[in-house]
């Protein structure tokens, strides 16, 4: 059965790449192009997994992980992020996330995650 | 009929006086003027639209290409860029859009994705377009193209980038510098024995940046250009040998705290400190009095971080009592070492204030 994959990303090109790449996995993508119509999605589907950006517009990667605990906190969250602070990286973790891949990312290796976790 | 017509025209404007003569004349020239320009800001409208259009045809174009030559494991190479060479390259625009396109997607992309992105990008020949831009003369189309190649590691004989290393635009500079220290396989920063324009703080910054996320190498010894002609290499210099923590060079750091610009100065104090050179107290707080403001609020900054409540105290002495800025900044260092008198150090502040003493 294709895994539904949630992809909240502002960047046309990285939406593009990870939409190709997921797909050819045999993923059902989604993409959302900001926090508020990510929150949309999250409200009326659930999802395998959240590919999440943390600078959004409107809503922020941080509150979107804080609602996707809350709601479904079974669902697995990967952080992609140009952010290579620690503090920034631990945050995430401490708020649960299951993996950060920083950007420029390697989509193989994003593949590969993404199994993974999909099990 | 016509002869009738233009022979009562001439009758008639020949009864006309000089003055109605020259306000015709004036608003058929005026009239000309409007409508001719209305016509090039429509015509430059239109040519926009076109272009935009046509950009938009191409990006959309690309994004398909590049993800199914990165992604697509059907996908055949060899035929497609040839094809995708000879159909979609023909013009300048469609050559710029693919090489801002390529380095987009290498900017985000890593491993084996943006090596194979490097690979498209001379298979293309964009290479060769990008080494026209950069002899092109205009400022932006060669900071433009130093850019791409540095971004996409292709090398080009050094004295073709070296030229620009002294140019008079900024940008220019700068992308010449990131050039050679990306590509840099050992000693990244031999450019700056052939600078002779001042590092501007963007520049600096720039450098730092780079050494730290694409250089691989060994760390460079920075204290090869603690004896440059520009005091920004200098003082950029310093900055790093604390940054680096090489404590072998604490010795010849010490020079630079008598130095007679004080930016060096205040750099060399900052990296001592860094460095926990715990002896420079000893050097710097006797000659307190002998400096400007800014230097005397680093000193107080170094016997916050490396002294103790008796070095504080040799400054106390120091300073006049209407110097506010370094009497505040004294007593905010005098509130950390003595937490439980803060209340009597406060209240101590407030009165001397009050009296102006």
């Amino acid at each position: 059965m294709m895994k539904k994959i949630l992809v909240i990303e502002d960047n046309p090109m990285v939406i593009k790449s990870l939409e190709f790449k997921l797909k050819r996995d045999g993923n059902n993508v989604i993409i959302a192009n900001d926090g508020r119509e990510a929150m949309k999605h999250l409200k009326e589907t659930v999802f395998d997994l959240i590919l999440t950006d943390l600078m959004l517009p409107f809503v922020t990667g941080n509150e979107l992980i804080s609602y996707i605990k809350k709601n479904t906190p079974d669902t697995p969250i990967i952080v992609l992020s140009t952010s290579t602070q620690e503090n920034i990286i631990m945050d995430a973790f401490n708020m649960g996330v299951d993996d950060f891949i920083t950007k420029p990312f390697s989509p193989n290796e994003l593949s590969l995650r993404v199994k993974r976790l999909l099990g | 009929m016509l002869y009738i017509g233009i022979s009562n025209f001439d009758s008639l404007w020949s009864d006309l006086p000089w003055i109605m003569k020259w306000n015709i004349l004036f608003s058929l020239v005026f009239l000309a003027l409007a409508i001719s320009f209305f016509a090039v800001i429509i015509w430059i409208r239109i040519y926009k639209n076109i272009r935009n259009e046509k950009k938009k045809k191409q990006q959309e174009l690309l994004i398909d290409f590049l993800n199914s030559f990165l992604f697509d494991e059907d996908f055949d190479k060899e035929s497609q860029i040839e094809y995708f060479k000879k159909e979609h390259l023909k013009s300048s625009l469609e050559i710029k859009v693919t090489i801002k396109e390529i380095l987009h997607f290498h900017e985000n992309l890593k491993g084996e994705s943006a090596r194979e992105l490097e690979f498209l990008f001379r298979k293309l020949g964009l290479v060769d377009f990008i080494l026209i831009d950069l002899n092109k003369g205009s400022w932006y189309t060669t900071a433009r193209a130093i850019n791409a190649l540095s971004e996409l590691g292709i090398e080009v004989p050094d004295h073709k980038i070296e030229v620009y290393l002294n140019e008079s635009r900024n940008e220019v500079r700068q992308q010449s510098q990131l050039y050679f220290l990306k590509l840099a396989e050992e000693n990244p920063l031999a450019f700056l024995n052939k600078t002779v324009r001042p590092l501007t703080t963007w520049q600096q910054i720039y450098i730092e940046n780079a050494l730290k996320n694409f250089y691989k190498g060994t760390p460079p010894d920075f204290s090869q250009w603690l004896e440059h002609d520009l005091s920004s290499v200098v003082e950029f210099s310093i900055r790093m040998i604390a940054r680096y923590n090489q404590f072998e060079h604490i010795e010849k750091l010490l020079p630079y705290i008598k130095h007679h610009n004080d930016i060096i100065k205040w750099e060399a104090i900052n990296s001592l400190v860094s460095l926990e050179y715990t002896e420079l107290l000893e050097i710097i707080i006797p000659d307190f009095m002998n400096n400007s403001k800014l230097i005397k609020l680093q000193i107080l900054e170094a016997v916050k971080l490396l002294g103790s409540y008796e070095d504080l105290k040799r400054i106390g002495d120091q300073i006049e009592t209407t110097d506010w800025e370094l009497r505040i900044k004294y007593l905010n260092i005098e509130q950390d070492f003595l937490p439980d008198k803060k209340e009597r150090i406060y209240s101590q502040f407030m009165l001397e204030k009050q009296f102006s003493i």
